[in-house]
C-alpha cells in the first residue's frame, strides 16, 4: 500500500528487506526535559500499509522507553546490518502499546535467528547473540513518518522518504 | 546497577566495539546513530569521532545531552554513559590521536583523503552505569573463545617490569642487527605471547617501509614494502604516533561502508584497497614508531585473531621497549660502519657444487628487479646487491666481499649516509633462503660476507619483464 498521493511507499521494498535481514535495533525516545534515552530492540515488523512498524522492545530493559512513549510519542528507530553497515533510521510516534502475543513470538524467534547469523558472520558467537535478554517483550506500534538514510559516508542523515514524498 | 569505572571498561572503548548514540533535537524529535569510535579521554571524559556534519552534530549544538551504550566485546556486557557535549576539538594531541586511527582506516579502504576526522567532540561522563540485566550469564561453554595470550614463561616471571628488563638487556647484548631483530621478535611472542610481529624499516628514500624481520608468518612477508600514509603501517610512520585497532573487521567494515556509499553516489574513483599483510584473520592490530630524535626509522607491528587483544598497558610497555629498541637498531646499522677492513678481501676461488641443478637468476633492468628460476626474488638496492655479487663470482669466483666495497659502488645507489646496507643484506639472506637455499650470503664478522653456492648458476639479464 502507498502513501495517498504518493507513487512510493513510505517503507520501500528495500527497506523491508533491510528489515528481515537480521539488523540490530536501536530506539531512541526523550522525556519532557529532552533528555534522551536508547535501548535496543529484539524485532521490527513491517505493516502491511508500509507506513507503521512494530517494534518488540525486552520488557524488563524497556521502563524509561515505555514512559517516554506514554509521555510524548516520539520516538526513533535505527536498524543497521552488521556486515556492511547498512543503515536506516526511522522518525515516527507511538500509537499503541501491547504486551506481545504468541505471534509477536514467533515473529521475534525468526528475527532473532537472522540476527544470530548476521552477527556470527562478522565474529560474534552465536553463543553471545542468545545471550541477549529478549522475552518478554513488549509490541510498540509506530507511525513512520520519515526514513534517513544511515550507512555511513557523504549519505548519511538524507532523507529517503516521507509521507508527502 | 553496579558502580563502574572507565577505567575498568576499556575493552568496550576506543572502537572496539560499535556503539550507539542517542541525542534529541530542540524541537522534541530523538535521534540514535551508530558510532565507531568512543575514546577515552580521561577519569570523567570521552570523545567521540565526527567525520560528517550530521543530525547528531546539529542536535548536540541544540542540546548537549546525549546517552551513549557500548558493549564489551569481551565479555559482552552493557554499559550506560549519560554525557553532556562540551566542545569540539579540530586540532591537539586528542585530535591527532583520533584523526591518525581514521586515517589509516581510510587509507586500508582506499579512501585516504576521502573521509578523516573533522573534530574529536569532547564530552563529560555525568553517569556510568553497568548495564547486566541486558544480557544472561555466560554458559559455561561460551568461556574459551577470548582466552589471555598463551605465554610460555611461569606467570611469576610475567609481570611487566620483569619482562621489560629481560628484553632490554637482550637488546643491548645483540651483536648484530639480525640477532637484535630476532632477539626481539622471539622474547617478545616468548614472554608476552605477542605471536605475529613485524620490523619494518625505512628505505633510502625516506617514504617508503620495507619489511626487514616477522614472527610467526614463516618467511614470506619478508621484503614486503609499504610507502608512508598507506594503510596501518604508513600511517604509522606518517604520523609518528602508535596506532591499536581492533577488531579491525569492524573498523574495516566502517571504512568500507563509506566508501561504497560514496561510489554509489557516483563522486568516487577510489584507490586501490590495500591488502593487509599478515593474518587472514586479525581482530586486533597494534603499530608503533620506531624513533630515533623524531627520525622514523622504521615501524614494529603486531596481530592477533583475538578481538580486543591488545590492551591498553601493552601500548605503554611496547612504547617503552619500542624507543630502545629503535637506538639498537640506529646503533647497530651505524656499528656496521667504522670497523669495516680497509684491505680488500682475500682472494678466493669458487668451486661450486654440481650435483645439484642450475640456478638460473633474471635480472630485469627496467623493473630493477631479478627473478630466480621463474620466480620474483626481490627488487631495488638489494637486487642490486646480489647482481654485483653474482657477476663477481661468475667472473672471477671471488666469494669473499666487504661491505664497504658495496658502499663504494655507485651503481648500488646507496645513500651517502643512514644507508641501511646491513638491513638490505639479511632481506637479500632471507629472500634466498626462501626462493633459492642453494646460494647463501654468510656473515665473516662485521663488515664481510661470503658467497656460498651449493649449486652451478646461470645469469642472464633482460631489458624488462
Amino acid at each position: 500500500m502507498t502513501q495517498p498521493g504518493s507513487s512510493t511507499p513510505l517503507l520501500s521494498d528495500e527497506i523491508v528487506e533491510l528489515m528481515g535481514s537480521g539488523v540490530d535495533v536501536y530506539v531512541a525516545t526523550r522525556d519532557c526535559n529532552l533528555k534522551p534515552e536508547s535501548m535496543f530492540a529484539m524485532g521490527l515488523e513491517p505493516h502491511a500499509n508500509r507506513s507503521q512498524v512494530t517494534v518488540y522492545l525486552p520488557e524488563d530493559l524497556a521502563a524509561a522507553t515505555l514512559a517516554n512513549l506514554a509521555e510524548n510519542g516520539a520516538i526513533a528507530v535505527t536498524l543497521s546490518r552488521a556486515s556492511d553497515l547498512r543503515t536506516m533510521q526511522l522518525k515516527g510516534k507511538c500509537k499503541k502499546i501491547r504486551p506481545s502475543d504468541e505471534a509477536d513470538r514467533e515473529r521475534q524467534l525468526i528475527f532473532r535467528a537472522a540476527l544470530t547469523e548476521q552477527l556470527a558472520f562478522v565474529g560474534v558467537p552465536r553463543s553471545a547473540t542468545r545471550r541477549l535478554v529478549w522475552w518478554p517483550s513488549i509490541a510498540v506500534e509506530v507511525e513512520v513518518s520519515d526514513v534517513f538514510v544511515q550507512t555511513p559516508g557523504p549519505r548519511a542523515g538524507e532523507r529517503l522518504s516521507s509521507p508527502s514524498s | 546497577m553496579n558502580r563502574v569505572t572507565l577505567e575498568s571498561i576499556w575493552h568496550a572503548l576506543d572502537g572496539i566495539a560499535p556503539a550507539t548514540i542517542a541525542t534529541c533535537a530542540c524541537d522534541g524529535t530523538p535521534n540514535v546513530s551508530m558510532i565507531s569510535h568512543v575514546k577515552y579521554v580521561d577519569a570523567r571524559h570521552v570523545a567521540l569521532s565526527r567525520q560528517f556534519f550530521n543530525k547528531t552534530t546539529k542536535n548536540l549544538d541544540e542540546n548537549p545531552q546525549a546517552l551513549v551504550v557500548i558493549w564489551d566485546p569481551v565479555s559482552f556486557e552493557h554499559y550506560r554513559l549519560e554525557l553532556r557535549f562540551l566542545r569540539s576539538e579540530t586540532n591537539g594531541p586528542l585530535f591527532d590521536s583520533m584523526s591518525a586511527r581514521i586515517q589509516a582506516i581510510a587509507s586500508h579502504t582506499g579512501m585516504a583523503g576521502v573521509f578523516r576526522l573533522l573534530a574529536a567532540d569532547v564530552f563529560e561522563v555525568l553517569s556510568l552505569q553497568h548495564l547486566p540485566e541486558v544480557i544472561h550469564p555466560p554458559e559455561l561453554e561460551t568461556a574459551p573463545e577470548f582466552l589471555p595470550p598463551h605465554a610460555q614463561v611461569p606467570t611469576e616471571q610475567r609481570s611487566e617490569l620483569w619482562a621489560l628488563q629481560r628484553l632490554l638487556a637482550r637488546i643491548k647484548a645483540a651483536q648484530n642487527l639480525d640477532e637484535l631483530l630476532q632477539t626481539v621478535l622471539g622474547n617478545l611472542a616468548h614472554d608476552l605471547g605477542f605471536n605475529h610481529s613485524l620490523v619494518l624499516l625505512t628505505d633510502e628514500t625516506g617514504r617508503r617501509l620495507f619489511t626487514v624481520a616477522s614472527h610467526g608468518y614463516g618467511p614470506q612477508g619478508i621484503g614486503a614494502e609499504i610507502a608512508f600514509g598507506d594503510g596501518l603501517l604508513g600511517t604509522v610512520a606518517e604520523r609518528k604516533q602508535a596506532l591499536c585497532l581492533a577488531p579491525l573487521d569492524h573498523a574495516l567494515r566502517y571504512g568500507r561502508a563509506i566508501r561504497e556509499s560514496a561510489e554509489a553516489e557516483g563522486s568516487l574513483s577510489p584507490a586501490a584497497e590495500i591488502p593487509l599483510p599478515g593474518l587472514p584473520n586479525a581482530k586486533s592490530q597494534l603499530a608503533l614508531p620506531l624513533l630515533v630524535c623524531d627520525r622514523v626509522i622504521g615501524v614494529l607491528a603486531f596481530e592477533s585473531p583475538r578481538a580486543g587483544a591488545f590492551q591498553a598497558w601493552h601500548e605503554a610497555f611496547l612504547s617503552v621497549m619500542a624507543d630502545q629498541f629503535a637506538s639498537a637498531l640506529a646503533q647497530a646499522v651505524e656499528r656496521d660502519n667504522p670497523e669495516e677492513p680497509d684491505e680488500p678481501p682475500p682472494p678466493s676461488i669458487a668451486s661450486p657444487s654440481t650435483a645439484t641443478p642450475a640456478s638460473c637468476f633474471q635480472l630485469y633492468k627496467n623493473d630493477d628487479c631479478i627473478f630466480v628460476d621463474g620466480e620474483y626474488l626481490i627488487r631495488n638496492v638489494p637486487a642490486r646487491i646480489l647482481w654485483r655479487v653474482l657477476t663477481h663470482f661468475k667472473k672471477e669466483g671471488r666469494t669473499e666481499f666487504t661491505n664497504r666495497e658495496l658502499r663504494l659502488d655507485p651503481s648500488l645507489g646507496l645513500p651517502a649516509v643512514r644507508d641501511n646496507l646491513e638491513s638490505r643484506l639479511i632481506l637479500l639472506r632471507r629472500r634466498l633462503e626462501l626462493k633459492c637455499p642453494n646460494v647463501r650470503l654468510v656473515s665473516r664478522g662485521r663488515g664481510r660476507f661470503a658467497l656460498e653456492v651449493g649449486s652451478t648458476i646461470a645469469l642472464t639479464e633482460h631489458e624488462s619483464t
